[in-house]
């Protein structure tokens, strides 16, 4: 049974997780620095973000074309995928080696100067999380516009 | 360990400029959007390998070349590389498609 809607759903739901992970994780630096925990917590950050990746490669590649045509069809809702996908989907890998780097920094350091690089790299992980999320949010209402323009 | 920070703190630099340059050059040059779909079935997965492959390369390089130590300097410096490389990266790819 095909669940119309859900193609997106674990990316989103990986990528939100991660940034859960990354502010917890965040915290627990910034006040009891770098320990086993956020070692571990750092670990699955990472492992997160390559799920969002791994699980919307296939909707991007071969389901995303039906709704971008729909999209760039309209005037009024092109900037969506032409500004906001387009943006998104490079900007994301910037994003997948960060998330990558995550656990490297945890496991490579100790001490308050792997503190200070792994808290700087945490607040990038969060912050651009939040504009990739925009942007999702601004490609998916423009996708339902587009269509219900397109219904007329 | 720590030489594996400092591999990945500048293999990450080089990847998201790398990232970023490619972008441009993708969507202004058919022939390499094209070799990238070609190779890898889709020109946006091929980017995301050639990056990974460049990320891996770099720190890999650089791992084998860096002193063990993670001195307080370096380490402020690496943090300094890895932030350059985050917001140029971004500005770079939002940038394009912006203007």
């Amino acid at each position: 049974m095909a669940y119309v809607g859900m193609e997106s759903g674990p990316h989103v739901f990986f990528a939100l997780l991660a940034m859960l992970v990354a502010a917890l994780t965040l915290g627990m630096v910034y006040r009891n620095g770098n320990t086993s925990r956020t070692r571990q917590l750092a670990l699955i950050l990472a492992i997160l973000v390559w799920l969002s990746w791994i699980s919307i490669a296939p909707v991007y590649m071969y389901e995303y074309g039906t709704d971008k045509a729909v999209i760039k069809s309209n005037p009024e809702t092109a900037a969506a995928h032409s500004i906001g996908m387009e943006t998104k989907e490079h900007v994301f890998y910037t994003g997948l080696i960060l998330a990558t780097l995550v656990p490297m920094i945890a496991y490579g350091t100790n001490g308050e100067s792997g503190r200070r690089l792994l808290l700087a790299v945490l607040v990038l992980i969060i912050v651009g999380g939040i504009i990739l999320d925009a942007y999702g949010a601004w490609i998916q209402t423009s996708a339902k516009i587009a269509y219900a323009l397109r219904g007329g | 360990m720590s030489r594996l920070v400092v591999g990945g703190s500048v293999g990450f630099f080089v990847a998201a400029i790398f990232n970023s340059i490619l972008v441009v050059v993708k969507e202004t040059n058919e022939g390499v959007h094209d070799w990238l779909a070609q190779v890898f079935t889709h020109h946006w997965l091929g980017q995301g390998i050639v990056v990974i492959l460049v990320f891996l390369v770099v720190t890999a390089l650089v791992y084998s070349l860096s002193k063990p130590e993670l001195s307080e300097s370096l380490s402020n410096k690496l943090t300094a590389t890895v932030v350059a490389g985050a917001l140029l990266s971004y500005l770079i790819i939002a940038g394009f498609f912006l203007l």
